[in-house]
């Protein structure tokens, strides 16, 4: 017996002996820095990380592509296991403060303070833990327009450049207006707007344009106030009259309605223009136009925030310093930014690059300079702000906003005085 | 005991060793008790925990009582909603479906169908399709706007329906589609029941006079009762762990799965999103476990009143 386990001790000495030194050479020379992003990151950043790996012959990319969702499935499960999460990640902005609130993303406050003043200030809430330190660098941002059909505007009668049509859906009630004359004109619908099964965003960027939202700047919830409530009335007029087409943002009918015209507006951020040109409906070239949002009242802000992503090193990464020489290689510079723009408009959050003459020429989706009214727009977003609790409360008011649009609950006060009793018992926020 | 005790010492050598050697066969089968106990004792153990517990699964637990439990009760009350939704479905699809697959079944196991075999197939065929394709499919068809069953219905001239985004449509939605997907399947199950029932009986009782209705109602249901019986069981937790289907068919683009208004919240999807969505493993277990108490007692229940009269 003795001899038995000699000998396998001895083996297992032996074996780990040759592990550590064969690991250990290839350490020597290289790091290997592991990333998960979607599909979008590598499509735009692929010269710069060409470059950057040209100029860093000792860091070596293991790049994994997912779906959006399945990156914060697989970054939850492998910080929940203690093991096997990658050494940097991509995060919306939309999820990015539940994975911040768990600890799982590295704090780089230290490094990032050079470009604090050089980027959407918009974006750092998100991103700071509850000791104020930043644990994340903003990528791009969503500032909010309205892309309109020029083709279903000329069906209605209606000028269709961007000047006149910009004076034409000066306010919201303007856009309420229009809506009709082209339902009358064209039978054809103002915006996609499904009544139920549908996250309702553009709430969220309706809120946001009047510095509403979930909470307010204190993290008490928010959601029951007037503003909001006037929002709900006023999509709720939509729905009465039958001016919104009853479709799901990102589904089937949704991807057809605006491929075929069937609806004449979609509120929404810039980043719909790389959608539109690379996938959704690239035959429609030319055929798009871009205003700047309606206001409430006249001097109001005509901008508002939707989506946007980030980049993370996660707390557990044994390569922080590679990774972070990663990220400020490809994000803090213009001329990277301004490529990954031109190719899926892409917006950056890095701020010189409004300047540049890339942004006022003109788009072959729009036929105008189209990123100038973003870039615009981007400087004045008024204030927003997703929370760890951002899919929890999206959830949550989805089912009330959706009773309200199908008639269940009668008021749009009561819809969302639930929402916000809902919201309270489930997350705890007062 | 005198007795006992001298049998017992003079047989020892021989009996310690039989005993010794009864331990074997426990080692033999240990494999499935030690992945049981570490999959599956154990976490429902540990689950049975965390429902007193807050916790997102990374961090540190705080023990809150009773307040998991109350949290799925008050505001919308959402475990409720998810059984009342899905006891509509169960009484939806079970009564339709058992009786199809029964009537089906006695037809392909009688003589005046053809080709019996091919019917057999098509009919249980969805039951093999994966479930993830069937429900995409289905949501491709029911869309309001471009559903392929709308335009069928357009010719007609019937308005656009939007299926899914009504709380009581989208229910039957959801019931069409598992009634196609397990018709196949407990039809299965009661042919093989059918094939059972000695063809005397019927030859007897058509000497007797019997029309072919009169024995199926007489001779093939009442011997077919604990299919029927298991058929109902196999569906009541079929039911009430629905997942994938609501999952799926009424998460249409980025909206969340189990709309509109929460109508096809399933008691197991509410677990998905309380659990892995908002990273609530506290309330989530406590969603299991009140799962567990609701299956168990309705399994009592049909035990006693519907298998117990065989």
């Amino acid at each position: 017996m003795g001899r038995k386990i000699r000998m396998l001790i001895v083996t297992l000495v032996v074996a780990s002996l040759f592990i550590m030194v064969s690991m250990g050479s290839v350490f020597a020379q290289q790091t290997t820095l592991t990333v998960w992003w979607w599909q979008h990151w590598p499509n735009c950043m692929g010269p710069a990380i060409d470059d950057f790996l040209e100029q860093n012959p000792d860091i070596t990319l293991e790049q994994t592509v997912m779906g959006t969702g399945d990156v914060y499935d697989s970054l939850f499960l492998a910080l929940a296991a203690g093991a096997g999460t990658p050494d940097i990640v991509a995060l919306e902005s939309s999820y990015i403060g539940k994975f911040v609130e768990v600890g799982g993303l590295a704090d780089i406050t230290d490094k990032i303070s050079p470009w604090i003043d050089k980027m959407d200030p918009s974006k750092w809430a998100d991103m700071t833990n509850r000791k104020g330190k930043i644990c994340g660098m903003p990528v791009d941002s969503g500032p909010v327009a309205i892309w309109y059909r020029r083709d279903v505007f000329e069906q209605a009668g209606l000028p269709s450049d961007p000047e006149s049509v910009a004076e034409l859906l000066d306010t919201w009630d303007d856009y309420y207006e229009v809506a009709k004359i082209i339902k009358a004109k064209t039978n054809k619908y103002m915006l996609p707007l499904a009544k139920a099964n549908y996250d309702f965003r553009i709430f969220e960027i309706l809120l946001w344009q009047q510095e509403a939202g979930y909470v307010d700047r204190e993290g008490k919830l928010n959601i029951n106030n007037p503003e909001a409530v006037r929002i709900l009335e006023y999509l709720g007029k939509f729905w009465k009259e039958d001016l919104a087409l009853d479709a799901g943002g990102w589904s089937t009918g949704w991807y057809a309605g605006l491929t075929d015209g069937e609806v004449a507006t979609l509120p929404e951020a810039t980043w719909m223009g790389g959608c539109f040109a690379n996938w959704i409906c690239p035959e429609t070239a030319g055929l798009w136009g871009v205003v700047p949002l309606p206001v409430w009242e006249e001097g109001g802000v005509r901008s508002s925030n939707d989506g946007g992503s980030n980049i993370a090193i996660t707390a557990a990464s044994e390569n922080k310093e590679a990774a972070w020489k990663f990220i400020e290689f490809l994000f803090t510079n213009p001329d990277y930014m301004i490529d990954a723009w031109r190719r899926e408009d892409w917006f950056p959050s890095l701020i010189l690059t409004y300047d540049d003459p890339f942004v006022d020429e003109v788009a072959p989706i729009t036929g105008q300079a189209h990123r100038r009214i973003f870039a615009d727009a981007a400087q004045i977003i008024p204030w927003w702000v997703y929370t760890p609790d951002y899919a929890e409360m999206n959830s949550i008011m989805q089912i009330y906003v959706s009773a309200y649009a199908l008639g269940d609950i009668e008021s749009a006060e009561e819809a969302l005085a639930q929402t916000a009793t809902e919201i309270t018992v489930r997350t705890g926020r007062e | 005991m005198a007795k006992q005790v001298q049998g017992i010492e003079k047989e020892s050598p021989f009996k310690r060793k039989k005993r010794r050697g009864n331990k074997i066969p426990y080692l033999f089968i240990s494999p499935f008790f030690i992945l049981f106990a570490i999959f599956m004792f154990y976490p429902t153990l540990y689950s049975f925990y965390l429902s007193f517990h807050e916790w997102n699964g990374i961090g540190p637990r705080t023990y809150v009582g009773l307040s998991n439990y109350a949290k799925l009760f008050s505001g919308g009350g959402l475990f409720l909603k998810s059984m009342t939704n899905c006891t509509i479905i169960f009484f939806e699809y079970v009564p339709i479906m058992t009786l199809g697959a029964l009537i089906l079944a006695s037809l392909l196991n009688s003589r005046y169908i053809r080709l019996q075999g091919v019917f057999r197939t098509f009919i249980f065929l969805p039951y093999v399709t994966a479930i993830i394709a069937v429900t995409y499919s289905f949501q491709y068809l029911l869309d309001t706007n471009y559903g392929m069953i709308n335009l069928f219905l357009s010719w007609f001239g019937i308005e656009r329906i939007a299926w899914l985004n009504s709380p009581t449509l989208a229910r039957i939605c959801l019931s069409s589609l598992i009634t196609w997907r397990w018709l196949g399947y407990n039809m299965v199950l009661f042919l093989a029941g059918l094939q059972f029932i000695p063809p005397e009986l019927y030859e007897a009782a058509k000497i007797d006079g019997a029309t072919p209705l009169q024995s199926f109602f007489h001779i093939t249901i009442p011997l077919v009762k604990p299919i029927i019986f298991f058929c109902i069981f196999l569906s009541t937790i079929g039911t009430f762990s629905l997942f994938d289907e609501p999952f799926i068919l009424t998460s249409i683009g980025t909206s969340t799965g189990g709309g509109p208004v929460n109508a096809t919240l399933s008691p197991i999807l509410l677990l998905y999103n309380m659990g892995f969505r908002y990273l609530r493993f506290g309330t989530a277990s406590a969603v299991a476990y009140l799962l567990f108490v609701v299956l168990f007692l309705c399994g009592l229940f049909e035990i006693k009143f519907l298998g117990g009269k065989r």
